[in-house]
C-alpha cells in the first residue's frame, strides 16, 4: 500500500533525525572524543611512517597519552604502578576476615530488605491468587462465550495494540527489505556510544606499537578503553544495557551450541566413513532405527558432494592452466540439453572430444584454447603417467556427481533435504548446513525402483529404469520384509517363470555395486538399510554388512549451555499455568480475561522452550557395530540425533501408514465397536470370540474327544 | 540425573553470585584517586 509505504518512509526519516539529535545534544562527548581519536590516528600514522622510513626524530603520538575530553575516573588507577600496588592491597584485603565479615554483613543486611519486601508482598500474592481461585472455580457452561472485561479488552487492545503490533511487523519486514536504513543507524549507535573511537584509537595505536613495542603503553590503552565505554554505562538506562546482555550472551551460547552440533555431525560422519558400503541398522521397534539411517543417508549425501568438490579441486591441479570453466559450462549445456545424463555417457562424450583432439589437435576446439605446447598433455604423478583426456573424463564425472541438482539419495521411503545450490554463473557451491537458521527449499528423494538394482530377472519386462542406477545413497527400511531370509525363502524357487529374491540377482548387485560408482578410486555408492533383527534378511547379503544395533536412545538433552535454569523455571512455570488452565477449563466453559492472559503467557514461555529443544536438542544413541557374519565382537559407539538436523520434516516415521489406512477405511469398525469383556473373567464365548489359533486348538481337540 | 544437574546450576548460580559480590565490595574498599573528570565532563556537556 502506497500510504502504508510513505509512512514508513517517514517514520524512517523521523528516528534517524531522532539518533542524529541525541547524539547532538545526548551523546556529543562521544563526538568530540571521537575527533580526537582521529588526531591520536594521524599521530600514531605519522610516527609509524617516521620510524619505517628512518625520517630522523620521531615525535611520540598523542594516542598514548590520556585523553584530554574524556579523562572520567574508573575504577583502574592511570598507572600500571599504582594498579600493582591497587592489586598486591585487594588480594591481601580479599583474604583478611574482617572484611570477610564484613561483606557478610553488608550482604546480611541487604538480604535482610529484600526478605522484608517479599514477606510484604506475599500476602497480597497469596490473597490474589485465593480470590482468583475463588472466583473461577464457580462452574458455567456457556460455551466460548467472553466474559465482559475480556470483551473490553479485546476492544481496546483491537483499537490500540494490535494495530501498532501489526504496523511494527510490516515495518521491520520494511527494514529487512532495505538494509541501509538499518545499516545507517547501526553506523549513528556506533558513534553514538564512542565504539568509533575505541577502535579508531585502536588502529592509531597500532601503528604507534608495530614500529614501537612499547608494552608499558598497553595499560593505558586498556584504561582508555574503559573509560570510552564509560559512555555506555552514563548515558544508556541500566534495563536497556541489561536487555542488550542478555541478547549479546544469548547470540553467544547459541553460536556455542551450534558449534557443538556441528562436532557432533562430523562424529557421525566419521562413524559413516568406516561402515562399509552396505549397513544394517537393527533395534526393536521405536529404537529409532529409520530415523538413525535417513540421518546417515542425509550426511552421506553431503559427504559424496564434498568428497567430489575435495576432488575437484586436486584433479583441477593436475592440469593448472586448463580452461576448467570453459570445459565445465560446455558440461553444463550438455546436461542441459540431455546429451550427457549419466556418468557412462560422459565418458562417451569425453571420449568423442579425445578421438577428435587425437585426428585434428585443435587445441581451441577441444581444450578451450589450452597452450597444449606450453603446458603439455601428460600428468606424471609419480605412480602413472596420465593423458589429460583421462584427467578430463575424471573431472567432468567428479564435476557431474558434485553440480547435480537433484537428490543423491535413492530410498523406499521419502525423505526430505534442503541443501541449497548457489551459483553466479561460474562455480556453483551448495550450502548443506544441517543447522542453518532460514528454511530453504526442499527437494525429496527419487523412489527407488527395486528393478534398478536387479541384475537378474525383473518385475517388469524391460523396465526403462533397469540398469540406469551407477552411483547414489540407497536407503531401504524395512529390508527383511523386501528381501527375506533363508527360512522364509525356503519354498521359493530360482528356476520359476516369476521374479523372486532367488533370481533377480539383488545380492550380486549389492556386490558389486562399487564397480559403477567409482571415479577417481572413490565408491559414490552406499546402501542404508533397517530391520528389527538382524537374522531378517539372508545371510548371503547379510555377510556384506556391518551390522549397527541400537543398544539405546538417550532422553533429550541440550546442546544450549547455561539453559539448566531457565529450563528449570520454564517448566515449574508451564506446568503451574497448565494446571490452573485446565482446572478452569474442568469448571467453566466460558472465556476469562485472567484465563486469556494467562494462556498467552503460558503458549509464550511454551514456544520459547520448545523453539530450544528443535534447534539445539539432540540424543546420544548407544550403538554396537558389529560384523555381518555376526562372529565378532561388538564395538561400542555412540551416534548422534540432533533434533534440527532429523526431525525437520525429513522423514515420516510412519512410512507405511497409507496402506493401513486404506484397510482401515474400507472397515465400518472402530475401536469402540469392539465387544467388552462382561466381568473380569472371560466367558467361553467371549474365548472364542477372539479367533486364537490357541483357544480355537483347544476347543477342536475338546469337541473331537 | 536431571534434578541433580538443575541442583549443581542453581548452587553454581547463587556461589557465582556471592564470588562477584565479594569481589566487587573488596574492591570497593580500596581508595581510588580522583579525577579532574569531573569537571571535563561538565564543560564538554555543557559548551
Amino acid at each position: 500500500m502506497r500510504w502504508q509505504r510513505r509512512l514508513n518512509i517517514v517514520l524512517s526519516i523521523a528516528i534517524s533525525v531522532a539518533f542524529l539529535l541525541l547524539g547532538a545534544f545526548v551523546f556529543r562527548i562521544s563526538y568530540i572524543r571521537t575527533i580526537e581519536a582521529l588526531t591520536d590516528l594521524y599521530g600514531g600514522f605519522k610516527y609509524y611512517i617516521c620510524e619505517l622510513f628512518e625520517l630522523g626524530e620521531c615525535e611520540a603520538p598523542s594516542v598514548i597519552e590520556f585523553s584530554k575530553v574524556l579523562n572520567w575516573s574508573i575504577f583502574l588507577p592511570e598507572d600500571f604502578e599504582t594498579f600493582k600496588a591497587n592489586f598486591i592491597e585487594f588480594c591481601k584485603l580479599f583474604v583478611t576476615k574482617e572484611n570477610f565479615l564484613n561483606w557478610l554483613s553488608a550482604t546480611g543486611q541487604k538480604a535482610g530488605d529484600i526478605s522484608k519486601i517479599i514477606v510484604l508482598i506475599l500476602p497480597c500474592i497469596l490473597a490474589l491468587w485465593m480470590a482468583l481461585k475463588m472466583l473461577y472455580t464457580k462452574p458455567n457452561t456457556k460455551h466460548n462465550v467472553d466474559t465482559v472485561p475480556l470483551r473490553i479488552y479485546k476492544t481496546v487492545t483491537g483499537y490500540t495494540i494490535e494495530p501498532l503490533k501489526r504496523y511494527i511487523k510490516q515495518y521491520v519486514e520494511f527494514l529487512k527489505e532495505h538494509s541501509k536504513v538499518l545499516v545507517l543507524w547501526v553506523i549513528i549507535w556506533v558513534c553514538n556510544l564512542n565504539f568509533a573511537t575505541i577502535i579508531i584509537a585502536f588502529l592509531g595505536y597500532y601503528f604507534y606499537f608495530a614500529v614501537s613495542f612499547d608494552l608499558a603503553s598497553i595499560y593505558v590503552q586498556v584504561v582508555k578503553m574503559f573509560i570510552d565505554l564509560q559512555v555506555v554505562v552514563k548515558f544508556v538506562p541500566i534495563w536497556l544495557i541489561v536487555i542488550a546482555a542478555w541478547f549479546i550472551f544469548d547470540h553467544w551460547r547459541k553460536n556455542l551450541a551450534l558449534a557443538k552440533l556441528r562436532r557432533m555431525e562430523n562424529s557421525n560422519r566419521g562413524f559413516i566413513s568406516d561402515l562399509p558400503i552396505v549397513s544394517m541398522t537393527c533395534g526393536s521397534m521405536g529404537k529409532k532405527k529409520t530415523t538413525i539411517i535417513t540421518d546417515m543417508t542425509l550426511s552421506q549425501e553431503v559427504m559424496f558432494r564434498n568428497v567430489a568438490y575435495g576432488k575437484l579441486q586436486t584433479t583441477d591441479m593436475k592440469f593448472p592452466n586448463f580452461g576448467w570453466i570453459a570445459f565445465e559450462m560446455e558440461l553444463r549445456k550438455c546436461m542441459e540439453y540431455g546429451v550427457v545424463y549419466n556418468l557412462a555417457t560422459i565418458k562417451e562424450w569425453v571420449q568423442l572430444k579425445r578421438s577428435r583432439y587425437d585426428k585434428h589437435h585443435n587445441d581451441d576446439l577441444q581444450l578451450y584454447g589450452y597452450d597444449s605446447q606450453r603446458y603439455g598433455l601428460y600428468y606424471q604423478d609419480g605412480l602413472k603417467t596420465q593423458y589429460i583426456f583421462d584427467v578430463l573424463e575424471t573431472y567432468a564425472q567428479l564435476y557431474f556427481i558434485y553440480v547435480i541438482q537433484s537428490s543423491l539419495i535413492v530410498s523406499n521411503f521419502s525423505i526430505r533435504e534442503d541443501n541449497k545450490f548457489v551459483d553466479q554463473g561460474n562455480f556453483p557451491m551448495w550450502s548443506m548446513d544441517f543447522f542453518a537458521k532460514n528454511r530453504r527449499p526442499s527437494r525429496h528423494a527419487h523412489i527407488l525402483d527395486f528393478d534398478v538394482l536387479r541384475l537378474g530377472k525383473k518385475v517388469i519386462d524391460n523396465n526403462p529404469n533397469a540398469g540406469s542406477f551407477e552411483f547414489g545413497v540407497v536407503a531401504i527400511t524395512e529390508v527383511g520384509k523386501e528381501r527375506g531370509n533363508n527360512l522364509e525363502l525356503k519354498e521359493v524357487k530360482k528356476g520359476t517363470e516369476e521374479t523372486n529374491q532367488k533370481n533377480d540377482l539383488f545380492n550380486s548387485w549389492l556386490k558389486m555395486c562399487r564397480h559403477s560408482a567409482t571415479v577417481d578410486n572413490y565408491p559414490f555408492v552406499k546402501v542404508f538399510t533397517d530391520e528389527q533383527r538382524p537374522a531378517s534378511w539372508g545371510a548371503d547379503a547379510r555377510d556384506l554388512c556391518d551390522i549397527v544395533h541400537i543398544v539405546s536412545s538417550g532422553s533429550t538433552r541440550l546442546a544450549l549451555p547455561f539453559f539448566t535454569i531457565e529450563d528449570m523455571v520454564n517448566e515449574w512455570l508451564f506446568n503451574r499455568f497448565i494446571g490452573l488452565y485446565y482446572d478452569f477449563r474442568f469448571n467453566r466453559g466460558d472465556n476469562t480475561l485472567f484465563i486469556y492472559l494467562l494462556k498467552k503467557v503460558t503458549s509464550f514461555i511454551y514456544h520459547r522452550n520448545t523453539l530450544s529443544y528443535n534447534n539445539y536438542g539432540f540424543c546420544v544413541a548407544n550403538i554396537e557395530k558389529e560384523r555381518g557374519t555376526m562372529d565378532g565382537k561388538a564395538e561400542k559407539k555412540k551416534y548422534y540425533v540432533m533434533n534440527k538436523k532429523i526431525y525437520s520434516q525429513r522423514f515420516s516415521t510412519d512410512c507405511f501408514s497409507d496402506y493401513f489406512n486404506d484397510m482401515a477405511k474400507k472397515t465400518k469398525i472402530g475401536l469402540n465397536d469392539y465387544m467388552e469383556y462382561a466381568t473380569e473373567k472371560a466367558t467361553v464365548t467371549e474365548l472364542k470370540m477372539q479367533n486364537s489359533y490357541f483357544i480355537n486348538a483347544l476347543y477342536k481337540n475338546a469337541d473331537s474327544e | 540425573m536431571k534434578t541433580f544437574r538443575r541442583i549443581m546450576a542453581v548452587l553454581l548460580l547463587l556461589l557465582t553470585i556471592l564470588i562477584v559480590s565479594y569481589v566487587v565490595y573488596t574492591a570497593r574498599q580500596i581508595p581510588v584517586d580522583e579525577g579532574i573528570s569531573e569537571v571535563i565532563y561538565e564543560m564538554a556537556t555543557t559548551a
